[in-house]
């Protein structure tokens, strides 16, 4: 080691991680403690790598120490959870301190008082911002502008509608958006969150509640909406960018994602309730889909049925990956009615939540229309099962679908169950 | 087989390996462009054993992008089974996008990272000499690897142990060392897990 440039060493040292192990190995020698102190990029905290004795006092200290210690920080990540709180003064010296050259910030913890840490972080060179902490987030434009900030990650934090979009704005590189846990305030002047970017591509909120959401954002290519989300008018006004939607266990009244789906590739729509005429309507222009994934649909009106594979087959000739799970009871001629197959779908996944001997028919006719296919999964749910009879139901589908897989030798089968 | 570059290692060894392959390494692909094709690239200061051991990574490397120093992203363009849209393909961003949709790249992304993971699984003694080797020949994925690889090794060890591993001397003066811990006194047991 004695011959390696001594940046090598701090690039190893930045790849250790956590900063016990970097000050701790500091001590080595001389070359090794230069390395920290000129040639560390990374340095991370963590709660877990302390004692667990150690107080809050004592770790900010310990972290004024060793950041201050340092030269170039470019990655800095400080997570304490809820662990411990930190005074305000110390974090905004961390802050002040790594100003010029962060490019990377993750800081989860509290801070008391309240810390604005968008205010006090670096502006010019970062690049990625992770806040993690439960905060009030406010944002003042006049003088604040994050010229570099590619991505952004907010969870647990509070913020308005207002300062979100106001966020956006001073954001001028904008490219990816989390939101996760986050409590968006609206008012009477502002009740819905608008949010403009022409260069966001990629959107994933998760447990958001918010009434209103408008997003004007010419490239943007993913949206994710999941897992207890609470959103009651969603408009995207894009130009044709989007490329996967996924949308999972929200609720939404209102979803709107543009006309132009030339380049919509993937939809996965799962534990969600659908207007379904008009859902349809909205996906069915995405004529270059490759992946299609509608799971445990509820449908809003009692006599939707479902997308049927004749709807399927003509609206999205270039599916390569089919998965449905609709409860099949009723409605079975009508899920298998017309005869065009699905020429290119070589990965087909079929589900049940409710257990009947229609599903096994639908198996069979799903497989009939795909002349390509590669592989076939199976996926039911045995937690709710509560009679001999619905488990003997469950024996018979598989026997039966394996049965008639034996045709298909070269169908590569696989059974999920829950 | 393409076209192919010669290379000698310190202890006189040669190597013929395919340009692709050679080219991983900025040097070895300045050298070869001044050079003409048919003589053979000394390289002193890389032996047989270690040189091997470097093509070996570059020829798994030879045609993948480089998953390491960007974000794990492969350009569609490279994507055997997209048609390879031109809409921003070049970009690392719009590619991880292309490999979160694409799971044949995605996939072939991750088996490589693993098969990288395993290859710097080794002694520190030759995670040592690849650092070297790739330093020299100035092989980016190489340094990657190599540097995650020593990380691994050196985690957990406390300064004595390190200092016996690369038999480094304790260079410090006692009033330095002195400073050094008291500085970090809260380090009563550092390395107590």
């Amino acid at each position: 080691m004695e011959h390696l440039p001594v940046e090598i060493i701090g690039d190893i040292l930045s790849r250790l991680g956590t900063a016990r192990d970097v000050v701790g190995l500091s001590a080595t020698c001389r070359k090794w403690r230069e390395a920290y102190k000129k040639y560390l990029h990374t340095l991370s905290f963590k709660f877990g790598d302390w004692p667990r004795d150690i107080t809050a006092r004592q770790l900010e200290i310990l972290i004024t120490q060793t950041i201050s210690q340092t030269v170039g920080l470019q990655c800095l990540s400080i997570h304490m959870g809820s662990a411990h709180e930190f005074a305000a003064v110390p974090v905004i010296a961390w802050l002040m301190y790594t100003r010029k050259t962060l490019q990377s910030l993750s800081y989860n913890g509290h801070t008391i008082p309240n810390v604005n840490v968008p205010e006090q972080c670096s502006r010019h060179k970062l690049q990625a911002l992770d806040l993690d902490h439960h905060s009030i987030i406010r944002v003042e434009p006049t003088y604040l502008r994050f010229t570099c900030l590619k991505s952004l990650s907010l969870r647990h934090v509070i913020i308005s509608a207002l300062d979100l979009s106001i966020l956006f704005t001073v954001c001028p590189r904008i490219e990816s958006l989390t939101l996760d846990v986050v409590e968006i305030v609206t008012s009477d002047s502002q009740s819905s969150m608008e949010l403009s970017s022409p260069t966001l591509k990629c959107i994933f909120a998760e447990k958001v509640s918010v009434e209103k959401i408008i997003l004007e954002a010419d490239n943007l290519e993913s949206l994710h909406l999941l897992n207890d989300s609470n959103i009651g008018f969603l408009k995207l006004n894009g130009k044709g960018s989007l490329q996967h939607l996924k949308i999972d266990d929200i609720v939404a009244t209102h979803l709107e994602i543009g006309a132009n789906l030339d380049n919509l590739k993937v939809i996965d729509v799962s534990y969600f309730m659908i207007k379904l005429p008009k859902f349809y309507q909205m996906i069915s222009r995405a004529s270059k889909l490759r992946t299609l994934r509608l799971w445990a649909v509820a449908f809003v009106c009692k006599d939707d049925l479902f997308i049927d594979v004749e709807s399927i087959a003509v609206s999205f000739p270039e599916l390569k990956h089919l998965a449905l799970n609709y409860d099949i009871r009723d409605g079975l001629l009508y899920a298998l009615r017309g005869s065009s197959t699905l020429e290119n779908v070589n990965v087909l996944e079929l589900g049940w939540t409710i257990i009947s001997d229609n599903f096994r028919l639908w198996v069979f006719g799903m497989i009939r229309r795909c002349p390509n296919l590669k592989k076939l999964v199976i996926h039911g749910v045995l937690s709710g099962m509560k009679t001999d009879e619905q488990s003997q139901m469950v024996t018979n589908v598989t026997s039966s679908v394996l049965r008639l897989m034996r045709k298909y030798i070269h169908v590569d089968v696989r059974f999920v169950y829950d | 087989m393409g076209k192919t570059i010669k290379l000698i290692s310190g202890d006189g060894e040669m190597f013929e390996v395919e340009e692709a392959v050679a080219f991983q390494s900025n040097i070895i692909k300045s050298l070869a462009d001044e050079d003409n094709a048919d003589d053979c690239i000394p390289l002193p200061r890389v032996d047989s054993q270690i040189l091997s051991k470097v093509l070996e990574f570059c020829r798994k490397h030879a045609n993948s992008p480089s998953v390491h120093t960007k974000f794990a992203a492969i350009p569609s363009e490279l994507c055997p089974k997209h048609d390879g849209s031109a809409a921003g393909a070049s970009s690392s961003e719009s590619s991880s996008a292309h490999s979160e949709t694409c799971r044949a790249c995605y996939d072939a992304v991750m088996k490589l990272v693993q098969w990288d993971l395993e290859f710097v699984k080794v002694d520190l003694d030759l995670i040592h000499h690849l650092l070297k080797a790739a330093n020299y020949l100035d092989i980016e994925d190489l340094m990657f690897m190599a540097v995650e690889g020593a990380a691994n090794a050196i985690r957990g060890n406390n300064p004595e142990e390190i200092r016996k591993l690369f038999d480094l001397e304790n260079d410090f003066t006692p009033e330095e060392e002195k400073e050094i811990l008291k500085e970090y006194s809260w380090l009563d047991d550092p390395f107590e897990p």
